[in-house]
């Protein structure tokens, strides 16, 4: 028996949609890398300065924004301040978005927090802004001169600061990071999309990594730390149900093959 | 020399690099530093070539009389996209309401749903191919399941085990997986490396090896 694929489609549209519409309230539980995660960002003291990378793109934005927004978030009630870059070529709407979020917090451009816009060449435009950050991006996402900005008095490469937080959904992403930050020594955090983070629990046991946050469901679980649920928490029940429903297909279809295989003859006929 | 140049150019910046990486010689890292600059400029030019080639690849469609009526609505909208994304976004600037009420309503939008529609394709593909069919298949399966039941919260209300199965699934068998794979790249890596510094490997240039 065939079942037609737009039966699939639509329960599969309405499982998810009536979440969304009417929350669960599903628990979420706090994985360990983040917790490690959290536990290095809490460490930072007011006035210390970070990195954050932003490699995302308007398909991955959904699994892996989320995560920025609630560290940024975090590092802004801290004090610290953040350095924002990326390094694909749709990421610097979304680190002028963290700005505007920064601005609405009361917090200074400039000072507490800036944009550098997009830098080109991948793997080696991090290579190139890890060791010289203003010579890298002489002019910041709104056409200040960086040499300029209060933020990145004392700043010339990622050594001078606390920590690098890269948030990827492929490349440059947590083997690049590894590879050209190492050697500085500075601590680096990674948010991936759901897909990549089997393949970066490597660094984490090896402690080249520091904390790691996978999807969606990291960064409610991030919220969760931080005790303020917000559009991640309210994600996860729909991706419960988008869950539980595939796992009902798979069971059935093999339900059904197995059902099959017991009908046909023996022998191969 | 067509062939010789670009090699030997290659070759120099090649090992100038990677010798910065390994010594701490003021001169060589600054050298070092002009040429990752001067990529990443080659980058950004690289990106408008891509443009240009867009371009010119859809205006060819455009003037073709023999191309279906849709594919020249297509390549009209792209067209029209490209044009009012680049004079925005240099007239005014990204973060600026042009270019970004236009990114945050049409393409950002577009973009995500383009993405999500893999969910559907995915439910399908599990219904009709994800089979026990042997030992591997049915281990591969059960597997899946279970990682996806500890990674949804729904997964721990059934079961409080599922979270921590789920764990361990990532970090012992994974992540031995994931290590073998690594190690085996990145001796690739290193072999694919050497060629191309030596002119071994003419891949990039176009030419056969």
């Amino acid at each position: 028996m065939t079942t037609d694929r737009r039966v699939i489609y639509v329960l599969l549209a309405v499982c998810i949609a009536i979440p969304l519409v009417k929350p669960l309230g599903l628990p979420v539980s706090i994985g360990q890398p983040t917790r490690a995660y959290h536990t290095v960002i809490d460490a930072l003291k007011p006035g210390d300065t970070v990195i954050m990378s932003l490699e995302v793109g308007v398909s991955t934005a959904p699994d892996v924004f989320p995560q920025a927004q609630a560290v940024f978030q975090h590092l802004m009630d801290k004090g610290v301040r953040v350095i924002i870059v990326t390094f694909a070529q749709q990421g610097a709407l979304y680190t002028d978005e963290l700005c505007l979020a920064g601005e609405a917090r009361g917090k200074k451009y400039g000072t507490d927090f800036v944009a550098l816009g997009f830098v080109p060449g991948a793997e080696t435009g991090l290579a190139g802004f890890a060791a010289d950050i203003k010579k890298t991006v002489p002019v910041d996402l709104r056409k200040n001169n960086t040499a300029d900005l209060p933020i990145l008095k004392g700043i010339t490469s990622a050594a001078d600061t606390k920590a690098y937080l890269g948030f990827s959904d492929g490349v440059p992403g947590p083997f690049e990071y590894v590879r050209q930050l190492q050697r500085s020594g500075v601590p680096i955090l990674v948010g991936v999309v759901t897909v990549m983070g089997p393949q970066t629990e490597p660094y984490i046991q090896s402690g080249q990594v520091k904390g790691l946050l996978t999807g969606l469901r990291g960064a409610a679980e991030y919220e969760m730390l931080m005790k303020k649920p917000g559009a991640a928490v309210a994600g996860m029940d729909a991706q419960s149900a988008g869950h539980l429903l595939i796992i009902v297909f798979i069971l059935l279809g093999n339900i059904g093959f197995a059902i099959t295989r017991r009908k046909q003859p023996k022998g191969g006929a | 020399m067509r062939k010789e140049l670009p090699l030997g150019i290659a070759g120099v910046v090649g090992f100038i690099v990677l010798l910065d990486y390994f010594l701490k010689m003021p001169s060589l890292n600054s050298l070092s530093k002009l040429l990752q600059d001067w990529a990443i400029i080659v980058s950004g030019f690289a990106l408008a070539l891509a443009a240009v080639n867009l371009v010119l690849r859809h205006t060819s469609i455009l003037t073709q009389p023999q191309k279906k009526t849709d594919e020249r609505i297509y390549s009209a909208f792209l067209l029209l996209g490209l044009a009012y994304f680049t004079i925005t976004g240099i007239s005014w600037g990204i973060t600026k309401p042009p270019f970004k009420w236009a990114y945050d309503n049409f393409f950002s939008p577009v973009g995500a749903a383009t993405f999500s529609i893999l969910v559907f394709f995915i439910a399908s593909a599990a219904f009709r191919t994800f089979r026990a069919r042997n030992r591997e298949a049915i281990v591969l399966l059960v597997c899946g399941v279970v990682v996806m039941l500890g990674n949804a919260p729904v997964g721990e209300v059934l079961w409080k085990g599922f979270p921590g199965i789920s764990a361990w699934l990532m970090k012992i068998p994974n992540v031995a997986g994931n290590r073998g794979v690594m190690i085996g790249a990145a001796l690739g890596s290193i072999a694919i490396g050497v060629r191309t510094l030596l002119g071994l490997d003419r891949a990039y240039l176009g030419l056969d090896q």
